[in-house]
């Protein structure tokens, strides 16, 4: 196709003025006639402008004429003229022309005029009048053509007439319909009559035979409705556009990204989600509009080449100097002449220039897909999506929401805190810099701390070291935050010397932070927790002077009275528990304080002032665990003081305030008790037993477990023969009638100790017990006492974990410890045994029946080799007052088994010796039996003969080992004559001071 | 009188005569593949052949069913009705007595078909496995529609898989002829196989790389939401449904979605 001549059109207008001024000089001498035919000729030679200005004059000379012949005359040249107008892009002045054509009888195409006006009127963008225009050709109809009479009255229109005029003009053809519709949706549009210009867009997508003409309008209609709005109907409309080759328009696809955006904001996901999934990728959207520009500039004659570059003088011509603007004029080779390019070419290279410009917008449109996916709880997909924008770019700003995202999905959905890990600390390590890495982490802090999962949240603290510090406040503030919270793990996690150097870490690093307070509280916690009472006490005191108003300030007061307690300084102790109870009766821990005082008052004999405290304390509890204390506190006084109707009282009052809530059986306990006190045993004994079968069947009631004790200590002290057996059978029954195994086997227990046989059923029960799920604590304890006397530690790691998940504080759970380390140590698992030692230590401390720990402890630190830790562990031993006695001879003979394998016998001997010095009364002797031999060891070990001999005398004429069945090595190494002899010499009365002076000995 | 008397005799004999001379079948019109068309009583359509009796002729015709290029049927009732009465009233009664002197003749392109999906679409929710195989088998020969003989291989896909027959899966799987197909299909399997989460990988597959191609991707999001259900999800299930039935609303996968939410609310309800 070649280009049209390119006019300027104010030039043109100008030109044509001249031209109409010069015409009209010359028509003033011309006639109408005269004037048609020059008109004619100016048209057949292609001089339109010129034939406009003599058609303008024609007009005028002739227009008040009223012959029906100079009518039709006029009529065709106006018809003519708007033709010209048109070409001649002089659109308003041909819709006037049109219009007055329309005014007028006797025009013979109606039809074509009424679209040419609604055309002209398009272009020129007058809206209003092109809507009225496009109405008024669609519904156009011969008939209103209206003949005129020569008075010019109208007459009925003819017939004829109006079939002759059919003919010259048929109706519109599909595709002008399609166009007129066209043009009058958008006019619709672009004045914002939304509704009324979908009628017409839908008439376009159901005619049209142009499939990008149909996506556009199918665009259009959801633009519209996206106005008005109507979000149902985009839904409906949607799946015809995916069908359109129209999603490849640019101008489709840039409405596509608004119309969804529109959506979006909305919350109208399930009509934004197929508009977003419908966007083409930039780059795959250029590589199609470039073939699409190719094809439009080889129809406009032009090489399909894109982009030539401008020469210096068509820049200096035209000022192009930005590569990106778009030239709408370009030179023609052969003529020279400057042509203008067709207007769809014009706009395609406008529109693909722009979307050049873009940047690359569906990572944006991915991420809003993620969005939805996620708003409309559709994770999975959410997360492929995140992850796609994610690898786009990382440290972008959608980039790091999405890696944000991830990780918060797998955590907060779909529970997956492994594959949360996995995102957030690959990105931590990458970009340990800024806020995002603080925020992954606060992310998996704020999932496991709730479930109380302290070890995942220790888990982090190596990402937490390996990120970049800051001077933002945001960071610091992350920082503290995270870096309290692994301080707080290590406290939940018994770690209190962890804890107190995270907590100071906290203090250090953070001065004056959020959490300053609090790390100041909890670090003094920590180090009570350890009981470095006198550590703790300043910090109490400190927090309380610096942080008067902060929530722990009164808390502290109560603490610092602890650290006196613990100091032994009671009456500092009292003294500021007394000021709780003063100064702060709103205070958590008031009813704690009250208890601790009536403790104070209860050690020191003033158990009417204790009684005063403990009643407060139940009157104040605020939880059962509160009242359980303090009540059964009193219940002690009380018997102590034969006060039964007053342990009744008490325990009956807290029974009825704390109710289900309420240690109910440890209550009942009591109450039995107290009638065993009174007398009233037979009713002590039916109150118990009633208890047991009522609560037995509750694993949980550890209450239950105490009756049981108490019944088979009240059966062997108090009972009757004829009562035991009565107890007996009614143990029986209630075995029988028993429905749940739990309170079976707590009643078989009962039963078997009733009877002397617990450790036979014991034994009956490892076996017959596939399952311990049903078993309570007293029947865990009969098994691990058959265990350990069979020495079978098959289900010891079994035990230990029932009591670590349903009772951890049970009694009874120190059983389960001593056989799961006894069974580890059998198996060499010297490690394991540590780690177990270290809870059980964690948990008791140094409380008297659990000095096997440290002993153990120390024997598996020397099977380990690590014999200054093992010397140090027995020398832990003979520190703790608790553990006087067979421990301390247990962990002198142990000593010397540690320099023994170090090698140093002299000082083995030393401690062996001591052993059997000091601690011969223990044990029955067992210890100084075995250091005797020890000892005999290292004298052979050191070739001291005569000493080793002396030794295994002197140990015959030891009677606390001499009867002992160690002492037959003695027996045998000193031969049957001298035993014999040694033996008629004490039987005599005779006795020894046999003693083992060794030269050098280091003396322990 | 009497002229009077035999012409409406002869008119009654023409009637009685006109209509026993009316063979039995269906009426339609046949497009042959050669552009041609011929009004036809159909009579039956097995075996790749279609059998009819042409109007006015004594003799009933067989040619092979892929020379038929389309049928056009004249159902007295309103079909848009019937559509309707299944769509927003799950009138299954209605859709088959009128889908059934149709149904032989599916492998042939024609107006109805797509009703017959909505009612293959039906038996599979009800898992109806020997009629949707039936039914499969036909449309998987409708070599004149693409869209519709996919959808046959399709169901006869999900019936192999149901029956764990893995050879006749992968036979099948070479007659899909789309990407988005053979990823929608992998899911479906890998769900079969009890593999929910390989499943919902190979959905999430389809839904980031075949997007645009929504015949396949409306039922791999249905089977999204079905995943989700198997997970335990029960709120991303009845998400997922609730889009599907607003996105491909008055479709097949539509009403399967549909459905699939009203079982869910009489499972809730009986719980």
């Amino acid at each position: 196709m070649r280009y049209k001549v390119c006019w300027i059109k104010h030039s043109l207008f100008i030109g044509g003025l001249i031209l109409l001024l010069l015409a009209g000089a010359h028509a003033q001498t011309q006639t109408p006639a005269e004037l048609l035919k020059a008109a004619n000729l100016a048209v057949s030679e292609e001089r339109y402008d010129e034939a406009v200005s003599l058609m303008y004059i024609y007009l005028s000379e002739v227009e008040d004429s009223q012959a029906e012949r100079v009518i039709e005359i006029a009529q065709d040249m106006r018809f003519q003229m708007a033709t010209l107008l048109i070409e001649l892009e002089r659109l308003d002045e041909a819709a006037a022309v049109l219009q007055t054509y329309l005014e007028q009888p006797l025009c013979a195409f109606p039809r074509a005029a009424h679209k040419m006006l609604a055309t002209a009127l398009y272009e020129i963008e007058d809206y209003e009048a092109a809507v009225e225009a496009t109405l008024a050709a669609l519904q156009f109809e011969p008939e209103s053509v209206i003949a005129v009479d020569k008075d010019g009255e109208e007459e009925e229109p003819d017939v004829f007439e109006q079939l002759k005029l059919r003919e010259e003009e048929p109706p519109y053809t599909l595709a002008e319909e399609t166009i007129l519709h066209l043009m009058l949706a958008e006019s619709y549009f672009t004045l914002g009559r939304w509704e009324e210009s979908l009628e017409p867009f839908e008439f376009v997508i159901e005619h049209t035979e142009d499939d990008q003409r149909r996506g556009y309008a199918i665009m259009q209609v959801v633009n519209a409705l996206i106005e008005i709005p109507d979000y149902e109907r985009i839904v409906a409309w949607i799946p015809a556009l995916y069908r359109t080759d129209a999603r490849y328009d640019i101008r489709v696809n840039l409405a596509l990204l608004n119309a969804a955006a529109a959506l979006f904001a909305e919350g109208e996901y399930a009509g934004a989600l197929p508009l977003y999934r419908m966007m083409i990728p930039r780059d795959e959207l250029i590589v199609f509009q470039e073939e699409r520009l190719k094809a439009l500039r080889v129809e406009a004659g032009l090489p399909p080449e894109l982009g030539a570059e401008m020469t210096a003088d068509e820049k200096l011509l035209f000022g192009v100097v930005d590569e990106t603007e778009v030239a709408t004029n370009v030179k023609d080779e052969t003529t020279g002449e400057w042509l203008e390019k067709p207007k769809a070419l014009i706009e395609q290279e406008q529109l693909l220039e722009a979307l050049k410009q873009m940047p690359p917008y569906e990572v944006d449109v991915a991420y809003r897909m993620a969005e939805i996916y996620r708003v409309v709880e559709r994770p999975y997909e959410a997360l492929a999506f995140f992850e796609e924008v994610y690898g786009v770019n990382p440290t972008n700003e959608i980039g790091e929401r999405s890696v944000f995202e991830m990780v918060d999905l797998h955590l907060t959905v779909l529970n997956e805190p492994a594959e949360a890990e996995r995102v957030a600390f690959a990105h931590i390590e990458r970009f340990p810099e800024g806020l995002l890495p603080r925020q992954l982490a606060y992310a998996l802090n704020g999932y496991y701390q709730p479930k109380g999962e302290m070890e995942s949240v220790k888990s982090l603290k190596p990402y937490l070291d390996g990120m970049v510090r800051s001077n933002e406040a945001a960071i610091i503030q992350y920082d503290t935050e995270l870096y309290f919270m692994q301080a707080v793990a290590d406290l939940t996690l018994l770690n209190y010397a962890g804890a107190e150097t995270a907590f100071k870490y906290v203090l250090d690093e953070f001065p004056d932070s959020h959490q300053s307070a609090n790390s100041l509280y909890w670090f003094a916690m920590s180090k009570l927790f350890l009981q470095k009472y006198a550590e703790a006490l300043p910090d109490f005191v400190r927090y309380r002077e610096k942080y008067a108003t902060e929530s722990y300030a009164s808390t502290c007061v109560y603490q610092i009275g602890v650290c006196h307690f613990g100091l032994e300084a009671y009456d500092e102790a009292l003294r500021w528990f007394s000021q709780v109870i003063d100064d702060h009766p709103d205070a958590d821990v008031f009813p704690e304080a009250c208890s601790m005082r009536g403790d104070i008052y209860g050690s020191r004999g003033l158990l009417d002032e204790a009684v005063v405290d403990y009643e407060r304390a139940v009157d104040a509890a605020r939880t059962v665990n509160q009242a359980t204390y303090p009540t059964f506190q009193m219940a002690e006084v009380f018997e102590a003081e034969d006060r039964y109707e007053r342990i009744i009282a008490c325990v009956e009052t807290y029974l009825y305030r704390w109710g289900e809530e309420a240690d109910v059986a440890r209550a009942l306990f009591w109450i039995g008790k107290t009638k065993i006190q009174q007398g009233l045993l037979d009713e002590a004994v039916e109150t118990y037993l009633d208890a047991i079968v009522t609560y037995g069947s509750n694993r949980e009631q550890e209450g239950v477990d105490l009756m049981i004790a108490e019944l088979v200590k009240i059966s062997t002290v108090f009972l009757k023969e004829e009562q035991r057996d009565q107890l007996l059978a009614s143990t029986r029954a209630a075995i029988v009638e028993a429905e749940n195994d739990t309170l079976a086997l707590r009643l078989r227990v009962m039963e078997a100790e009733l009877e002397g046989r617990a450790l036979e059923l014991g034994t009956t029960l490892i076996e017959e017990l596939e399952s311990l799920e049903e078993a309570s604590p007293p029947v865990l304890a009969v098994i691990c006492e058959a265990s350990f006397e069979l020495e079978d530690y098959r289900r010891a790691e079994e035990i230990l974990e029932l009591f670590e998940l349903h009772f951890p504080d049970s009694e009874y759970r120190r059983a389960a410890f001593k056989l799961r380390v006894s069974g580890q140590m059998q198996l060499g698992d010297f490690e394991g045994a540590l780690v177990t030692i270290e809870e059980a230590q964690e948990r008791y401390g140094t409380e008297a029946d659990v000095a096997w720990t440290q002993l153990i402890k120390a024997d598996a630190l020397r099977s380990l080799g690590r014999l200054d830790e093992a010397t140090e562990a027995n020398i832990g031993v003979l520190g703790v007052r608790a553990w006087r006695g067979v421990p301390m001879a247990q962990a002198t003979y142990q000593l010397g088994q540690v320099e023994e394998a170090r090698g140093d016998a002299r000082k083995a001997f030393a401690y062996y010796q001591r052993t059997y010095f000091q601690y011969k009364g223990h044990a029955g002797g067992y210890w100084a039996a075995e250091a005797y031999l020890a000892s005999a060891r290292c004298l052979q070990e050191l070739g001291l003969e005569n000493d080793r001999r002396n030794t295994y005398r002197a140990m015959l004429f030891d009677p606390f080992v001499s009867s002992l069945p160690q002492s037959e090595e003695a027996r045998e190494v000193l031969g049957s004559a001298e035993v014999a002899e040694i033996e008629l010499y004490i039987e005599l009365g005779g006795v020894t001071n046999i003693t083992v002076e060794l030269e050098g000995a280091v003396q322990p | 009188m009497t002229r009077g008397v035999l012409y409406i005799t002869v008119l009654i004999t023409g009637i009685a005569l006109g209509q026993a001379e009316r063979p039995e079948g269906v009426p339609a019109l046949l497009e042959a593949a050669n552009g041609k068309s011929v009004r036809v009583f159909l009579q039956e359509a097995s075996d790749g052949n279609l059998t009819f009796v042409p109007v006015g002729a004594s003799q009933a015709s067989t040619i092979p069913a892929a020379r038929a290029a389309r049928l056009e049927f004249f159902p007295q009732e309103d079909v848009a009705d019937v559509r309707r009465l299944f769509m927003e009233e799950n009138d299954r009664d209605t859709l088959d007595g009128f889908l059934k002197p149709y149904a032989p003749f599916m492998e042939i392109p024609n107006a109805l078909q797509e009703l017959y999906l909505l009612q293959v679409a039906a038996n599979w929710q009800e898992r109806d496995v020997e009629a949707v195989k039936q039914a499969a088998l036909r449309l998987v020969r409708c070599a004149g529609d693409e869209y519709v003989q996919q959808q046959g291989v399709r169901y006869a896909m999900l019936v192999a898989m149901a029956q764990g027959d893995a050879d006749e899966v992968d036979a099948l799987a070479g007659q899909l002829n789309s990407e988005a197909a053979r990823a929608y299909l992998a899911a479906e399997e890998h769900r079969v196989n009890g593999e929910a989460k390989k499943a919902m990988e190979a959905v999430i597959e389809m839904i980031r790389v075949h997007a645009n191609v929504v015949d396949w991707l409306g039922p791999c999001e249905l089977l999204a939401a079905e995943l989700y259900l198997d997970m335990a999800m029960t709120n991303s299930a009845i998400e997922t449904a609730s889009l599907v039935e607003t996105m491909y609303a008055d479709s097949a996968v539509a009403w399967s979605a549909k459905t699939f939410l009203d079982e869910w609310k009489q499972d809730i309800e009986v719980e």
